[in-house]
């Protein structure tokens, strides 16, 4: 379906342009904001994104899905996008942390709202790129190799970030449960 | 905990992660920009063919006022017509030379 409206855009019809942002939007920005860990960026980098996908959609030759180059976009910008701020904010992510304690009858005790809360509050306080494995492998359902496909890790490198970001999540999760402080910011 | 344990535990909470697009605009407000960024390559495109023709009218009328002049002998203000068309051959030749590549880029990116 995707390459019946690359064609149409192409031959000039804008309009159908917005199939993509329908299709793809919701996608993009949750990938957007498990890099970017903020509402507003998350938006201007969809945004990029889908503006460089139509600047550039005559360059897309099919070698891949679409899916795959649009991801790929997005995760670029959202990546371009915390290089730039870097200069702005200054944030340390906490590396070495204690083992996580089972936690699971306390989160399950919670009400979804809560849950919710905890979950999407631990994920802004791990690294971007950990977070962005976290939301490819859990969320989007990608396996290892379509992942190194994404974003240009090796498979061996995804492993550990994902390892990592596991014992990330849990442990903040767990520390957040306790109401400990694991993030500087400055 | 075990590695097992961890993964079933992590995808359960990133079930709860879910985060919903705020912006109810956001494809209003995407559209209007691509609708802006189509337009620009609408003018564009029409620049681009406006450039090649006058290039090429520009070329031949340049190459056939050349010849013709060459065959006078005016002088404008105390300098001689074979000079001036020297002068304004050099002028073409370092436009063609700097602006050139950078149309047939234009032509090709349009494409």
């Amino acid at each position: 379906m995707d390459s019946v409206y690359i064609k149409r855009v192409l031959d000039g019809n804008t309009d159908d342009f917005r199939y993509f942002i329908q299709k793809y939007k919701y996608l993009a920005f949750s990938v957007a904001i498990s890099v970017v860990k903020n509402e507003f960026d998350a938006e201007e980098v969809v945004q990029e994104a889908f503006l460089k996908v139509f600047k550039n959609l005559n360059s897309f030759k099919g070698k891949s899905e679409f899916k795959t180059w649009f991801y790929r976009i997005v995760i670029n910008e959202a990546f371009r996008k915390i290089e730039k701020s870097k200069n702005d904010k200054l944030v340390l992510y906490e590396q070495n942390l204690p083992e996580a304690e089972d936690f699971t009858e306390t989160f399950r005790g919670l009400n979804h709202e809560e849950q919710h809360v905890l979950v999407v509050e631990s994920l802004n306080r791990i690294p971007p790129k950990e977070a962005l494995a976290l939301q490819l492998f859990y969320m989007d359902g990608n396996n290892m190799e379509e992942m190194a496909n994404l974003t240009g890790w090796s498979i061996a490198n995804i492993k550990v970030v994902l390892h990592r970001a596991r014992k990330h999540l849990l442990t903040v999760v767990n520390a957040k449960i306790k109401d400990e402080h694991l993030i500087l910011e400055r | 905990m075990k590695v097992e344990e961890e993964d079933k535990i992590v995808g359960e909470l990133m079930q709860k992660s879910a985060r919903p697009m705020p912006f109810s605009d956001f494809e209003h407000k995407l559209m209007a920009q691509i609708n802006e960024e189509a337009l620009l390559r609408k003018r564009l495109k029409k620049d681009v063919k406006l450039s090649w023709f006058f290039l090429i009218i520009g070329l031949f009328l340049g190459m056939f006022l050349s010849s013709f002049l060459m065959q006078t002998n005016v002088t404008i203000f105390g300098i001689s017509v074979r000079s001036l068309i020297l002068f304004t051959q050099i002028i073409f030749v370092v436009l063609l030379l700097t602006q050139f590549d950078r149309l047939v880029e234009l032509t090709r990116n349009k494409e």
